[in-house]
């Protein structure tokens, strides 16, 4: 199979580009593209086309995926397909046109089974391949079978698959190993099911527990019983042991007791009532004694007191006094101190005093006090005069600033009024702009008059083209439109008249050769049918039938005599039969063309009339056609009185329909340029209307004169052209109006001033009269002050304030004259208090100085004696009390001690002795007999307790029977036999235990049955790991036999064909390749060096660059081997000589060039080089180049 | 007779097989393995509870109640305290030994607890035993297998029925012999027929099934509790009989297993893509574990016959493997388990396909045709594998036994599959084809 052509129509980068391989006689195709020109891209392209788009995506960054399109043409021997491949699961092969799909078998059948991954292994060939094939022969151990293996299948990780499968061996099982999951596996089973063997409780364990468990028990229950029967016998000799000091003690207790049978008894608390009642007569004879002595010492105490009646009297009034003295003493010594302080106070007023210029001279304290007194009296100043002053010394400087402001104002006014006047008086009165601007107005724009005049232009000139083309359009007339407007035509009666008779005529001519035609077409039709009726074979005619039937008469006649004669052959009976035959044969024809014959008759007759009509029909044409000419002559001449030659009606009624037309257009430009012309003239007196108004406006006497003195209006010469003209009067216009706005502006400002001036002098006046008043008042409201004082208002105020503060100072004194005045009066009446006080009580006052300290000694002494009495009343009153208690306590005591010697009596009676003396011995014999009887009792309890069950008597007879040394003996032998006894018994409950135990643990549990479950998991995991490994072990070995296969059918041709093509690529360094065998007879690969003495060279110890010349020499060799015995497809190769140097690329060229007598090859490469190389080194008709 | 109109119910169960582990299934991430741990208890617990539940009258076991060479009193303990719930609710139990009974000493020594009226759960081996329950009017006719083997026909000895009982023969046998069981106490349908009792209860063949003649009393297989393989799949579990007042008798079945197996059978003619099979067993596995109620499936998915993606099939079948485990795992919900993928494809036309060239590939096919047609290629593929086979464990000999000259199913599988990847490898298609 050869590709002739590929189209990339919309694939990858590529739309509707096609690279044609069919040209060249020896297919071998360069494709040169440069990086990125879409190399790769074509060559996914081909196996696209031979194989489908592959599902992932790819080459569709430009032509979304159900765009893709790749398309060819593929021929073999026997035929070609052009087909276009789509992208898509199912009928992706199309036909040339892509709208039918074809059916996948037909290119199937071109590839010759040959599948996608067969293709891209063994007709593609990249560089990428050759590195890895030149490695795997190197990494490999120079095996014949697998190098010539895998250059025959293009697989160039063959080593790779074989390395795979042992890997993957190794990793499952290793044998002897233990490595190998597998061997792990078997490790952990077996581990598992020891563990399980562990686990499970055999039915015969179960058996012998319960067996044991059961005699365990009964042992147990023996040994429990003969623990009981020797506790209690040890019990009983401890008992015995236990009673044998006691029994002696209890014979002893009961003979004590019978001597002391007589002794009372006496409750517990017999003893203790005695001795309290003799403690308390006792006490209460001890209480008598000390309270008499207690009860005159209280009546020498109340004597010694005595008593100062007198002083009580005068209680109050000393109280009184005492209380008042601190407050006098306070008020003396206050009185000081307002003393002098009244003095300073002198001194300050008259300081001041001096400050207003007033002297006060003198010693004397009350002559200057009164001369004070007036001087300030004199000085006082009235409230309403202070207000007064105060008031005119704050309005003051408001006043004379509001004086200030007034004057300074009239100034300024009077000054601009002034400026405003002189300005006035420079300039003169402008223009008034009111004349030009109505002349500018009437005049309207230049805009919209020059573009009314524009196009009144332009449709004039509009209309004169449609004249002169409409004028063109009136054929068979020459002359202007205005010519042609004027033209007189023919009356439209008479122009429809010739017209009418001229079509009349003519429609009779058509008629009439119409009618020849027909006849004419009938005449050949009955001609034609009238041929085809005779041109059937010869009609048989009535003759030959007589013949016929005659001749079969005569032979009839023959038979019937030859019969009668006897002699009747064959021959004649089947000349009879031959004339029958014949005579039926022609009736028969003659039947059967009976219809034609009638058939021709009649046509013949149609024939006939057709040629008679057509004679008529010639000479009724001739004779019209004579009118029609005749019409056509009187059409004409009507026209010609005008002028003008026409041809038909029809075309005349257009040109009619023209000339009207022209007629109204010529009457519209005539209107149109008339109104152009009044438009000029409109035009031109306006400019004139504009030229004066200017001139009028600019006349120097009334041109305004800017501030600056400049003339407004040198620049604006008028000019002829209305439009400047119009612009200027436009200019000057604003300028007129800005000066006269200026000097009514002006004369506004001189107006407004003049009206401000006489307000504001008034205002200036008033505030002057103001300030007069000022002064006047000052001077009426300052005249108390002496007239050597400074008169301005601060230093009145000062002032004021001065003498405000010297009355206040002078009120301020005579408030302290009147408080030490009513100090001293105080004073006076406490000492006359004192002294009526002293009198009273007969004393004498130590010495009178008229001060009030000297009476207050005798206010204190008075005082002290006073609360001594007081003090010793109280201790009266409590002494007095003492005595009253003590004398009743003594009552009391007396009475005790009489009542405790009633109370002993009674306990001799009791205990039944005399006196009180005896009882203490009675008591101590009671006591000694209640001891005695407790013992006894305690004593009899220990013994019943130890007795048991039998009485105390026969216990203490039994008891006394025992020897002591011998019970001992006895108890400690039984002792020991328990122990041993027990010990015993707690060891078998242990048992009992621990096989119960064991039994309860057999409780159903599921571990066993788990871990059973578990290896059987493991179980299926090795089943499935055995299968993988089976699969793996076979798999390699299936390899194997097949490259051992390979090699032994294919070896030979190979090789050869590998030689040649190493030895061109190794460029002569090789001259062979060769097998030999190693030790273990395994063929091995060995190049053959061309010099003699070189030894051979294992593949796999050749250079990395040797080794892929070798991998690419097998490979192509298997190529061209496989080629010679199966199909052949295009062999694809993609940039596989990267890294050959030139001599060994052009080898490879020459190979590749020789395989392409072959198979077709397409040799795809980015290095332009390898063109260069191509064409120095292969023919020119060996290859052929295309570039992307 | 009690009341409940003289109506009666009887359970009808066999082969318990109890501690009997579910075989060779491999863990796997997220397999459910808590699921199937203790799957034989679960589904004698669930037939206890099914009998309380259904308020039975009377339960017959038709022997089997464990595996022959487990020796766990604990297992037998378990069977214990299941009876002894039954006699609890006052529900009396026959047993009798099977063949793999009869082999166990554990079941002499077992401390079963005495029915409600005082009588033994297990009958006698040494002749044919009765057990009369006057109250129900059910006589019970069986006889415990004494040794493994038991080639005689036991039901010879079967008595006559009892008048006005319902009599049930109770019989571990194989009947006429069933595939995959040893031959034990073997009769005809014929022959217990026209014992003339009402009922059949059989044990010993797995699969359930009902073999009575037309007219004849049921003889029943009920089948066992629990599948344990993949040869044991779809549903297992018990038989109810209801008796009527007349003696006649109807009978169900009951579903009592926990884990249930399935083969997912694909057609690998209609396969063009491996994504296929995952689909098909996607849904397959919906279906089944909508009609499993909660169940546990354990599933093999087993391709089988031409396929025109053979190679890839085979290079591929970790990753299938792995894609439907993933679907068990993801569709399950802890209920679904992969057992394992069997691929027992073969190439379209039979042959390796490798075009019409000549060249390495046509070694290859060389090389394989040759193996299929050689008569010694399982001892050829035995010596290959002989250093692993001769190291398996007891369970897997039925693996290294399968490569035999009677039958070469195993053999051709496994080359078919090795020639498939090989070729797979070679032509590096695991890229290109998917």
């Amino acid at each position: 199979m050869k590709i002739e052509r590929l189209d990339l129509k919309a694939f990858g980068r590529f739309t509707n580009n096609s690279i044609d391989f069919s040209a060249a006689r020896k297919p071998f195709h360069i494709v040169y593209g440069p990086n990125e020109s879409g190399k790769s891209t074509s060559l996914r392209a081909i196996t696209s086309l031979l194989y489908g788009m592959p599902p992932t995506a790819l080459d569709n960054y430009v032509h979304p995926n159900a765009k893709m399109r790749v398309g060819g043409v593929l021929s073999n021997g026997s035929g070609s397909l052009e087909c276009i491949r789509r992208r898509g699961r199912a009928a992706t092969l199309r036909d040339a046109n892509d709208d039918k799909p074809v059916d996948d078998s037909v290119l199937e059948k071109m590839l010759g089974g040959i599948d996608r991954e067969a293709f891209e292994h063994r007709f593609g060939l990249s560089h990428e391949e050759l590195v890895k094939g030149g490695r795997a022969i190197l990494e490999g151990e120079g095996d014949l079978g697998e190098i010539l293996f895998a250059a025959g299948a293009g697989v160039s990780q063959l080593r790779a698959v074989q390395q795979q499968l042992t890997e993957l061996g190794k990793q499952l099982f290793v044998s002897g190993g233990r490595n190998g999951s597998l061997n792990q596996l078997i490790r952990e089973m077996a581990a598992k099911k020891k563990e399980l063997e562990e686990l499970k409780v055999p039915p015969s364990e179960f058996d012998d527990l319960r067996t044991k468990l059961k005699n365990e028990c009964a042992r147990t229950e023996e040994m429990n019983s003969s623990v009981k029967l020797a506790v209690v016998k040890l019990a009983k000799l401890r008992a015995i042991q236990k009673a044998l000091p006691l029994v002696p003690q209890w014979h002893a207790l009961r003979d004590s007791l019978a001597e002391l049978a007589d002794a009372p008894q006496l409750d517990d608390a017999f003893t203790e009532r005695r001795r309290s009642y003799e403690t308390n007569r006792e006490i209460a004879t001890r209480q008598t004694v000390s309270l008499t002595d207690r009860l005159e010492e209280l009546a020498g105490e109340l004597r010694s007191l005595g008593d100062d009646e007198s002083i009580m009297i005068h209680e109050a009034e000393i109280e009184s006094l005492f209380e008042r003295l601190g407050a006098r003493d306070e008020a003396r010594k206050h009185r000081g101190d307002l003393e002098r302080k009244r003095s300073n106070m002198d001194r300050r007023m008259v300081e001041a005093l001096q400050e207003l210029s007033i002297e006060i001279g003198g010693d004397d304290k009350d002559e200057i006090k009164k001369k004070i007194d007036k001087s300030v009296a004199r000085l006082k100043v009235v409230d309403s005069v202070r207000t007064k002053v105060n008031e005119l010394a704050q309005k003051y400087a408001m006043i004379v600033q509001q004086r200030d402001d007034a004057d300074e104002q009239t100034r300024t006014l009077s000054k601009k009024l002034t400026e405003t006047e002189q300005l006035l008086e420079r300039q003169s009165v402008p223009a008034d702009p009111n004349t030009i601007s109505q002349v500018l107005e009437s005049v309207g724009s230049p805009d919209s008059v020059l573009s009314d005049l524009a196009q009144q232009n332009a449709t004039i000139t509009k209309l004169q083209s449609r004249c002169t083309q409409l004028s063109r359009k009136l054929d068979g007339f020459d002359g202007t439109f205005a010519e042609a407007a004027q033209l007189r035509l023919p009356s439209e009666e008479s122009i429809e008249l010739a017209a009418e008779e001229l079509e009349r005529r003519e429609s009779v001519l058509k008629r009439v050769s119409d009618q020849w035609k027909q006849l004419s077409t009938r005449q050949k039709e009955q001609q034609e049918r009238l041929q085809t009726v005779q041109s059937v074979v010869s009609l048989p005619t009535t003759e030959q039938l007589a013949e016929a039937r005659r001749e079969r008469d005569d032979a009839f006649c023959q038979i019937i005599a030859d019969n009668e004669a006897g002699r009747l052959e064959t021959k004649t009976m089947s000349r009879l039969q031959q004339w029958t035959r014949k005579a039926d044969e022609l009736v028969d024809a003659m039947r059967l063309h009976h219809e034609q014959l009638h058939q021709q008759a009649s046509i013949q007759a149609v024939l006939q009339s057709i040629e008679q009509e057509l004679v008529t029909c010639q000479s009724e044409g001739e004779t019209v056609k004579t009118a029609v000419e005749e019409a056509t002559n009187n059409w004409q001449a009507l026209w010609q009185a005008s002028g003008v030659i026409a041809p038909t009606p029809d075309r005349m009624h257009r040109w009619i329909t023209n000339h009207a037309q022209l007629v109204d257009s010529v009457a519209n430009f005539d209107e149109e340029t008339q109104q152009l012309e009044q438009m000029k003239e409109r035009l031109e007196l306006s400019s004139k209307r504009l030229r004066r108004a200017i001139e009028l406006a600019s006349t120097p006497s009334v041109v305004p004169v800017t501030p600056d003195g400049e003339t407004l209006f040198d620049l604006h010469e008028p000019s002829d052209d209305f439009a400047s003209l119009y612009d200027s009067a436009g200019a000057l216009r604003s300028e007129l109006r800005d000066a006269k706005k200026r000097h009514e502006d002006l004369l506004r400002k001189r107006d407004t001033i003049r009206d401000e001036l006489p307000e504001v002098q008034t205002r200036l006046e008033s505030r002057q009269k103001e300030l007069d008043q000022w002064h006047t008042d000052w001077a009426e409201a300052t005249s108390a002050l002496s007239e050597n004082v400074d008169r301005t208002p601060a230093v009145v105020v000062e002032k004021v304030a001065q003498i405000d503060a010297l009355v206040n100072q002078k009120r301020e004194r005579d408030i302290l004259a009147v408080r030490i005045r009513s100090i001293r009066e105080d004073n006076e009446a406490y000492q006359a208090d004192v002294r009526r006080l002293v009198k009273d009580l007969g004393i004498t006052l130590p010495s009178d100085q008229g001060e009030v300290s000297d009476v207050f000694g005798v206010v204190k002494q008075l005082f002290q004696r006073m609360q001594a009495e007081r003090s010793a009343a109280k201790q009266r009153v409590a002494l007095s009390h003492q005595r009253d208690t003590v004398t009743n306590q003594l009552e009391e005591a007396k009475q005790n001690a009489a009542e405790a010697a009633v109370t002993l009596q009674k306990l001799c009676d009791e205990a039944g002795c005399s006196s009180p003396e005896d009882l203490a011995e009675v008591e101590r014999r009671s006591k000694q007999r209640q001891q005695f009887e407790t013992s006894l009792r305690g004593t009899e309890e220990q013994l019943r307790i130890l007795s048991g069950r039998a009485s105390l008597e026969e216990f203490a007879a039994e008891v006394e029977l025992q020897q002591s040394e011998l019970v001992d003996l006895d108890i400690e032998t039984l002792e020991a036999d328990l122990s041993n006894t027990q010990d015993q018994l707690s060891e078998a409950q242990q048992q009992v235990g621990a096989l119960r135990h064991r039994l309860e643990e057999m409780d159903g549990s599921s571990r066993a049955s788990e871990l059973s479950q578990s290896i059987q998991l493991l179980a299926g995991q090795m089943e499935n790991e055995v299968e993988q490994y089976s699969r793996v072990k076979i798999a390699a070995m299936l390899l194997q036999q097949a490259i051992d296969h390979y090699r032994q059918e294919n070896s030979g041709p190979v090789l050869r064909l590998a030689s040649g093509i190493f030895q061109r690529l190794t460029l002569g360094e090789y001259e062979s390749l060769k097998v030999d065998f190693d030790a273990r007879g395994k063929a091995m690969l060995f190049g053959v060096r061309n010099a003699e003495a070189e030894p051979d060279v294992p593949a796999n110890a050749m250079s990395t660059g040797t080794a892929d010349a070798l991998y690419l020499s097998l490979r192509l060799a298997s190529i061209d081997h496989q080629l010679s015995r199966g199909h052949a497809l295009p062999l694809i190769v993609d940039d596989c000589m990267v890294n050959l140097d030139d001599e060994r690329s052009k080898a490879s060229l020459v190979t590749l060039s020789e395989l392409s007598s072959r198979t077709q090859v397409i040799l795809f490469t980015h290095h332009e080089h390898l063109v260069e190389l191509a064409t120095q080194t292969l023919q020119n008709d060996a290859f052929h180049v295309h570039r992307l | 007779m009690e009341s409940k109109n003289g109506k009666r119910r009887v359970l009808h169960a066999a082969d318990i097989h109890l501690d009997s582990p579910l075989q060779k299934l491999q863990s796997y991430e997220d397999a459910p393995v808590d699921q199937i741990r203790g799957a034989s208890r679960r589904a004698l617990e669930n037939m206890v509870e099914l009998a309380i539940d259904e308020a039975v009258d009377l339960v017959v076991i038709a022997g089997d109640l464990y595996d022959g060479d487990w020796r766990d009193q604990n297992t037998g303990l378990f069977f214990v305290g299941q009876a002894a719930k039954l006699v609890g609710a006052g529900i009396p139990v026959v047993v009798i030994r099977g063949n793999h009974d009869a082999a166990n000493i554990m079941t002499s020594s077992l401390p079963l607890p005495k029915n409600p009226d005082g009588s033994d759960i297990m009958m006698a081996s040494a002749k044919v035993d009765c057990r009369t329950f006057e109250s129900l009017g059910i006589s019970v006719h069986g006889r415990s297998f004494s040794k493994r083997a038991e080639t005689k026909d036991l039901s010879k000895r079967y008595p006559k029925p009892h008048a006005g009982m319902f009599n049930l023969g109770l019989l571990h046998t194989s009947l006429t012999g069933a595939e995959g069981h040893d031959s034990y106490s073997p009769c005809t349908p014929i022959q217990l027929t026209d014992k003339e009792y009402d009922y059949w209860a059989l044990g010993h063949v797995h699969l359930r099934g009902s073999h009575g003649i037309e007219a004849g009393a049921p003889i029943v297989f009920s089948g066992n509790v629990q599948g344990r393989h993949i040869r044991e799949t779809g549903e297992k579990g018990c038989i109810i009989v209801d008796i009527d007042s007349r003696n006649e008798a109807t009978h169900s079945f009951h579903p009592l297993d926990v884990v249930r197996w399935e083969v997912c059978h694909l057609d690998a003619r209609s396969i063009e893509h491996t994504d296929e099979i995952i689909d098909q067993f996607e849904s397959w596995l919906n279906q089944k574990i909508g009609e499993a109620a909660g169940r546990m499936i354990v599933s093999r998915v087993s391709v089988e016959g031409p396929c025109n993606i053979h190679n890839a099939l085979h290079q591929n079948r970790n990753r299938i493997e792995s894609s439907l485990r993933a679907i068990a795992v993801a569709h399950g919900d802890g209920k679904a388990w992969l057992e394992k993928l069997r691929m027992k494809t073969t190439t379209p036309n039979d042959t390796i396909d490798v075009g019409d060239l000549e060249g390495p590939l046509a070694s290859v096919a060389k090389v394989v045709d040759d193996i299929r047609l050689s008569e010694d290629r399982a001892d050829l593929v035995k010596r290959e594998l002989s250093s692993l086979l001769t190291k398996l464990p007891l369970e897997l000999h039925a693996y290294s036994g399968a490569f035999s000259t009677e039958n070469f199913d195993q053999t051709d599988e496994l080359i078919e599959s090795a020639a498939a990847d090989l070729l797979g490898r070679i032509q590096g298609s695991e890229a290109t084809k998917q």
